[in-house]
């Protein structure tokens, strides 16, 4: 489903050029859960907002369902964020000041999806959330807002579900929550790439990539995801 | 519908929970606007009194002046002179067939002493038939007659405001026959005038009508007129008389029509030249309107770009989830007209304070229309687009990685 084909991403320009992704193969298949890892300032977010078509590769093609990313004007690339790719980040990931239900709703109102109220409802019972629905952004736990975050990305029905070390500022008990979470959504056939530091989160998906001075350093399946299922 | 919905909540939440800062972005607008709604009230109101004062003059009233320069009746003074002599020749009713009544008015300012109190108030010496020309309408008793001018009486008709001010012990039935001193002569009140009301900047109630005759010989000692007053049979004939007249009274006073030493004017003529005043007046009112609105676009313009830089990780969430660059430009627009149009409320309101206040120190009443309230709305919310579009532009190009990055 994903094709990545030669990706390369250069930072500034002449002398300061700086490649923090030198030429990138990758292909990811549909329900494909894949963690990736490295080091601090090995170009995993980098890749990811490539992924996720918040940024564009400086070289290389980049093929979602047989579709040319690198060809679409911004106003395609935000529709392509908006339906195809479910965001989740480490921090600031909802609207202050903003109740969940409202937070939930953003995408499908920028996205015009009908039915909008019955889907958030939907999205927000499977992060087991809907208590909280009128609570507002700031009266949330951390874990709590991962949830919404993971609701959020939900909405659309996207083709994947890209969480940038969305436990990175949580405890291990909140994070293993949250790893269930994205578990079972893996399990119900969705696509996730996600980005971490820690090995024992990594561990919870199935393919495990590692990345180094913007290289793919391994790829390699997991045999031990299964037995946390 | 929905997305509009909430970005108008959103935007809402915004200003709320920026209380004072929202406050103070808007004062200018505030200001602006309620400068706005004043001016127009009160210019409005000015307007409406003179008109509807001229008007009360009746529509097919002439007035001959002394002098060539038009200086508004009454009391002109000028070496040219108008008198019995002038009277008498327009008087003749063959002469000039369109005049249906004329006058003389010799009007002057006097002391006028009732039982105790006195007043400083307009006396005007008029004919027995000024109330042809004029519509005046009596309360009690009567207009004074051809023999009370004739044999020049010592008789007066009052307005009301002057019996309310000198007459106030005597009984209301019992005002006619009472004594009035105009210039230390002794008058005999014969008439008490309706109330014609106060317009615009002269009391029409305070003022007293007295025989031509005794207030050229008795009271003022003088034997020109301040003015004749005619009335033509027919309003449409009124440009017409005016032109007769000029010719025929230029050639009887063996003056060539261009070297005349009296002007003749119709109440058109005196409503054109108040508008004329009140609208110079209105210009240089808007014109300390709109600075004050420019000033406030740029406050407005100021601080949204204050808040486009502290939610530059708001934008960038949103780019992320999918907002378009005119999803982000429509909401940051929004906000900025909302609260220019906020501003533009408040100013409405202060704006009606002020025209109502100002217009009872000034006798003016304030007209507050809806045409004026959607006038003041539309501008502030014209404020907020002009003002909020370049800050909106910047957020809406944002690029949604360094805003995610962002600081
Ligand atoms: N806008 C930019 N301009 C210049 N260099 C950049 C920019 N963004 C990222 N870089 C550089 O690119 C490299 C990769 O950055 P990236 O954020 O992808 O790292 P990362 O693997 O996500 O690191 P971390 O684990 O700390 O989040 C880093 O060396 C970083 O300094
Ligand atoms: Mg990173």
């Amino acid at each position: 489903m994903i094709e990545l084909k030669n990706v390369t991403k250069e930072y500034g320009e002449g002398e300061n050029a700086f490649q923090a992704l030198k030429g990138i193969e990758l292909d990811i298949a549909k329900g494909e859960f894949i963690s990736i890892m490295g080091p601090s300032g090995s170009g995993k977010s980098t890749l990811m907002n490539i992924l996720g078509a918040l940024d564009r590769p400086t070289g290389g093609q980049y093929l979602l369902d047989g579709q040319d990313v690198g060809s679409l004007d911004d106003e395609e690339l935000a529709e392509f964020r908006n339906k195809r790719v479910g965001f989740i980040f480490q921090q600031f990931n909802l609207l202050p000041r903003t109740s969940v239900y409202d937070n939930v709703s953003l995408p499908g109102l920028y996205g015009g999806l009908p039915q909008l109220d019955r889907r958030v409802k939907e999205v927000l019972e499977k992060v087991n959330l809907l208590d909280k629905i009128q609570n507002k952004s700031n009266q949330l736990s951390g874990g709590q807002i991962q949830r919404v975050a993971i609701a959020r990305a939900l909405v659309m029905e996207p083709s994947i579900i890209m969480a940038d070390e969305p436990t990175g500022n949580l405890d291990s008990k909140t994070s293993h929550e949250i790893m269930e979470i994205l578990q079972d959504l893996h399990a119900q056939g969705n696509t996730i790439i996600l980005i971490t530091h820690e090995t024992d989160i990594a561990s919870y998906a199935k393919r495990q990539i590692r990345l180094k001075d913007g290289e793919i350093f391994s790829d390699s399946n997991n045999k031990d995801s299964d037995s946390k299922q | 519908m929905k997305k509009i919905r909430l970005i108008i909540k959103l935007a809402v939440v915004g200003i709320i929970t920026n209380k004072v800062r929202s406050f103070l972005t808007v004062l200018g607008i505030v200001i602006g606007i309620a400068a706005v709604i004043a001016l127009l009230a009160l210019g409005q109101g000015a307007q409406l009194a003179i008109s509807s004062s001229i008007n009360s003059l009746g529509s097919n009233l002439i007035g001959i002046i002394p002098g060539t320069t038009f200086r508004g009746p009454p009391g002109t003074s000028t070496n040219a002179e108008i008198g019995q002599r002038e009277y008498d020749y327009i008087n003749s009713a063959t002469r000039f067939p369109t005049v249906s009544a004329a006058s003389p008015v010799i009007t002057d300012f006097a002391t006028l002493r009732g039982a105790e109190e006195e007043i400083f108030a307009e006396v005007n010496g008029v004919n027995s038939n000024f109330t042809e020309i004029q519509s005046l309408e009596l309360e009690q008793g009567r207009f004074f007659r051809e023999a009370d001018v004739a044999a020049s009486k010592n008789v007066a008709v009052i307005g009301p405001d002057v019996a309310a001010e000198l007459l106030s012990e005597i009984q209301s039935d019992e005002i006619l026959g009472q004594e009035l001193i105009i210039r230390n002569i002794p008058f005999r009140v014969v008439g008490l005038l309706k109330s014609r009301g106060s317009a615009g900047f002269s009391n029409q109630d305070l003022e007293v009508y007295i025989p031509y005759s005794t207030a050229s010989t008795k009271v003022f000692n003088r034997d020109n007129y301040s003015q004749i007053l005619i009335s033509v049979n027919d309003a449409k004939l009124s440009d017409a008389t005016v032109i007769q007249l000029e010719e025929k009274l230029s050639a009887f006073k063996g003056l060539e029509l261009e070297d005349k030493d009296f002007t003749v004017y119709t109440s058109d003529d005196i409503l054109a030249t108040a508008s004329t005043v009140t609208s110079i007046f209105t210009t240089l009112l808007a014109s300390i309107a709109a600075i004050s609105l420019i000033v406030g676009g740029i406050g407005i313009s100021n601080i949204m770009l204050v808040s486009v830089t502290e939610r530059t990780r708001e934008i960038g969430l949103r780019k992320a989830i999918g907002a378009r660059e005119g999803d982000i430009l429509s909401q940051f627009l929004l906000e900025s007209v909302m609260l220019t149009v906020l501003g533009g409320f408040i100013g409405i309101a202060l704006g009606v304070l002020l025209a109502v206040g100002v217009g009872q120190l000034a006798g003016i009443q304030a007209q507050i229309s809806f045409d004026i309230v959607a006038l003041a709305t539309s501008i502030s919310a014209l404020v907020g687009v002009i003002f909020g579009y370049f800050p909106a532009f910047k957020a809406a190009k944002l690029d949604p990685i360094s805003a995610l990055r962002f600081e």
